[in-house]
């Protein structure tokens, strides 16, 4: 039996706040057979329930005060880096590797100061996204320090023993002109779902008995929006009338962007529509176990207007969908890990075309989808944290 | 024992509306019928929709072939038709549950080859209306003035119903390969039916709602107008009815080539000159300067056809020139405020004033 290894965890995110991004690393470390400590920022409200989950792992966590509402300001990642160094500074010969998440990326360049002060721990640097190459950025007005992210992100790939990307397409991206050089220290594995976390008996499906399309997590100003779908049950029920009043869409987030709330207000059948404020995150795996389908919307990027060909982003939600064990309708590019996914899991996608989503939502009313739910044991938090560790043992190793 | 009708349902990638008409057609009052839903070569899930019709309902043949376009699709279905008579429904749009007997019934008493009715349009905002081919408030076998108005109206294959010993000729098809065989193959059935009878009454529900998938209105494939006009006057004079038929056929192709003026006006990818010669030529190779007179007027206005006449004059060279002067004016003008940071108040008016008595003048 191999010794359990400790490792020095700087995360800006992590358990138990319950975001998407808390959530990403501690799920996939949960059945580590591996300690951590975990120096983390202090954020809103906790969800307490998350951390009675038994894993393989153990985590000792270490919260910094800060405004954590204002991760992109200097004074705030001063704050996190000085809180790493101090922690890691306290038991530097305590640790077996060092492991950093982002986002935020802050915690790969404390974690690179972790490393300069001790050259000989490994390190293993797990990217939730992409960085220099996030077609995102250039569609935000305002977007301090970005530069030095992206910085962050290249000495990120230069100076780590193992960078984990969570699928392909980031990791191309990532590693294309002057850092393809690094594509060979990059591995690859997935965002998982963690089967424990969702109610063993769901709540009963309220009132209607309409079929439920759901969408849970947050709608942007820019490409990913919701008015694709609104546009689509338009076309749905212009060609098929006789499914009026038969299913309905809920948008469960934050809120709404103006073009989307806009979009929603021209709609003729607007009433088949609804947004709804934003649900804790344990909340929402109960919820998508009730919904008749769960939406997927990908950002929508084009190569003429963003020179992006497929995308980079595989959604932490898509897999927590996923182990929903309910069919998903993606509104996805043609080409990268949503639609690779969803297609390989007998779940619909599509592109945004009105027509397009109009006849995918059709056909999930229409009960014309089979999800291959057998194959789902790959991207069980288990089966991904296995996978982690033996990243980890491997570097550290070597 | 062959059906009494064939319906033809051109198919490509039209999943969402695939199933709202397969569902009307099997929904006939008309059960002697088979329909001949043609794949052309899609790429979503039509053909798999087609395939559980065919399955379920021994009328309904699933034809696929490679992509060749809606013409060819309409010829693929011809060819494999077995019906006494043939009815086109494109895959988007659909047929109220009586219309194939009432055609059948319509056929049957007059002895029509060819039966047409009205289509009912079906808009975004969900507003419907009826469009009609032809100017007519009743029923009627179509004598020569009939016939005549024909070539005066918007031409579709569709909310008509034909006697297929009229595609016994293999010249009555579609010209395949191009956009807007509808305007090609309009006039061949016109000439190959004997006998045409009119309905006033809605025969086809049309799908105006759908997103545009067509061309851009910059394609240069809007020129496929002229190799549609060009095999269909071929058509008669291979006949023999051109010299017959003179006078519809030149106004059935002014009035075509004169809506393409507007086309040709926002072509993007080709010499707007080179479009207009070639799609005047058509006129002037068939019908050397007869059609410059009334046939132009009637459907251009005075104002237009003198435009028109006075470009043909300079081999077409003028006009893309006149399309963009207003935009250039508009953008000097603009130049020219922001640098003096006040608006042309006096200028925008002089403008005005000069148009209005350049259009005024050439109206008289």
């Amino acid at each position: 039996m191999s010794r359990r290894l400790r490792g020095f965890v700087p995360s800006w995110f992590f358990a138990p706040y319950a975001g998407s991004a808390d959530m990403d690393l501690y799920k996939r470390l949960l059945h580590a057979e591996l300690d951590f400590d975990v120096v983390q920022v202090r954020q809103g409200a906790k969800d307490p329930r998350v951390l009675g989950l038994r894993g393989a792992a153990t985590f000792q966590r270490f919260e910094v005060e800060t405004d954590h509402r204002q991760p992109r300001t200097r004074t705030v990642r001063d704050d996190f880096h000085r809180a790493v160094i101090g922690r890691f500074q306290a038991q530097p010969s305590g640790y077996d590797f060092l492991l950093s998440h982002s986002n935020e990326v802050p915690s790969h360049a404390a974690a690179l100061a972790c490393k300069r002060l001790a050259p000989e721990l490994p390190w293993v640097a797990y990217f939730g996204d992409l960085v220099a190459k996030n077609p995102y950025v250039r569609h935000l007005p305002e977007y301090p320090l970005n530069d030095e992210d992206c910085q962050t992100e290249a000495l990120t790939l230069e100076h780590a023993d193992l960078v984990i990307c969570n699928n392909t397409y980031q990791r191309d991206a990532m590693c294309s002109g002057a850092l393809a050089r690094f594509a060979d220290k990059v591995r690859v594995i997935p965002h998982c779902f963690e089967p424990a976390l969702y109610p063993a008996a769901p709540p009963p499906i309220s009132g209607s008995g309409k079929f439920t399309f759901m969408h849970l997590g947050t709608l942007y100003q820019v490409k990913r929006r919701a008015e694709p779908v609104l546009q689509a049950v338009e076309r749905l029920l212009s060609v098929y009338p006789s499914y009026a009043g038969r299913f309905e869409v809920i948008f469960y987030g934050g809120a709404v962007p103006a073009p989307d709330l806009q979009a929603w207000w021209s709609m003729r059948h607007r009433d088949h529509v609804r947004f709804e404020g934003a649900v804790p995150y344990l909340d929402s795996l109960g919820l998508m176990q009730q919904a008749g389908a769960l939406l997927l919307i990908d950002g929508m990027f084009t190569e003429a207007e963003d020179g992006v060909a497929a995308s980079p982003f595989l959604p932490g939600k898509l897999l927590d969908y996923l182990g929903a064990r309910r069919p998903v309708l993606g509104v996805t590019m043609a080409r990268g890990p949503s639609a690779d996914l969803l297609g390989a899991l007998g779940h619909l996608h599509g592109d945004a075309r009105p027509d397009k989503v109009a006849w995918l939502m059709k056909r999930c009313i229409d009960g014309r989808v089979s999800p291959d739910y057998a194959q789902l044991e790959p991207y069980t938090a288990r089966a991904v944290g296995k996978q982690m560790e033996a990243a980890i043992r491997e570097v550290v190793k070597a | 024992m062959n059906p009494v009708l064939s319906l033809v349902v051109p198919v490509y990638n039209l999943e969402l509306y695939v199933q709202r008409c397969l569902q009307s057609l099997v929904d006939q009052t008309l059960a002697d019928i088979e329909i001949l839903a043609v794949d052309d070569g899609s790429t979503d899930d039509s053909p798999a929709l087609i395939a559980e019709f065919a399955a379920r309902d021994g009328r309904v043949r699933h034809v696929r072939k490679v992509n060749g376009g809606h013409g060819s699709a309409c010829n693929a279905g011809i060819e494999q038709a077995r019906g006494k008579y043939v009815v086109f429904v494109d895959g988007d749009d659909w047929l109220e549950p009586d219309t194939c007997a009432f055609m059948v019934e319509r056929a049957e008493q007059t002895g029509a080859d060819l039966v047409m009715g009205q289509l009912k349009y079906f808009f975004a905002d969900g507003r419907t209306d009826h469009h009609n081919p032809l100017p007519l408030q009743s029923e009627q076998t179509l004598d020569g003035a009939g016939k005549s108005e024909l070539f005066r109206n918007w031409a579709t294959p569709n909310a008509r119903l034909y006697r297929r010993t009229m595609f016994e000729d293999a010249a009555v098809r579609f010209l395949p390969g191009i956009i807007f065989a509808d305007v090609n193959f309009c006039p061949k059935s016109y000439l190959a039916a004997q006998r045409i009878h009119y309905v006033p009454r809605p025969l086809y529900n049309y799908d105006l709602t759908r997103p545009t998938q067509s061309m851009k209105q910059t394609d240069k494939r809007v020129m496929n107008v002229v190799p549609s006009l060009r095999d269909m006057l071929a058509f008669y004079r291979a006949k023999g009815a051109f010299e017959p038929w003179r006078d519809e056929l030149c106004t059935y192709t002014v009035r075509h080539c004169v809506s393409w003026f507007e086309r040709v006006k926002l072509l993007g990818d080709m010499d707007r000159t080179v479009a207009l010669r070639e799609l005047m030529a058509v006129l002037d190779d068939h019908f050397g300067d007869g059609w410059t007179g009334e046939p132009l007027e009637t459907f251009a206005g005075r104002r237009k056809a003198l435009l028109i006449r006075a470009a043909r004059a300079l081999d077409y060279r003028p006009l893309p020139a006149l399309w963009e002067l207003p935009s250039r004016i508009a953008a000097a003008d603009d130049r020219v405020e922001r640098v003096l940071g006040s608006p042309l108040s006096a200028w925008q008016g002089m403008k005005q004033r000069v148009k209005s008595r350049l259009f005024s003048a050439l109206s008289v």
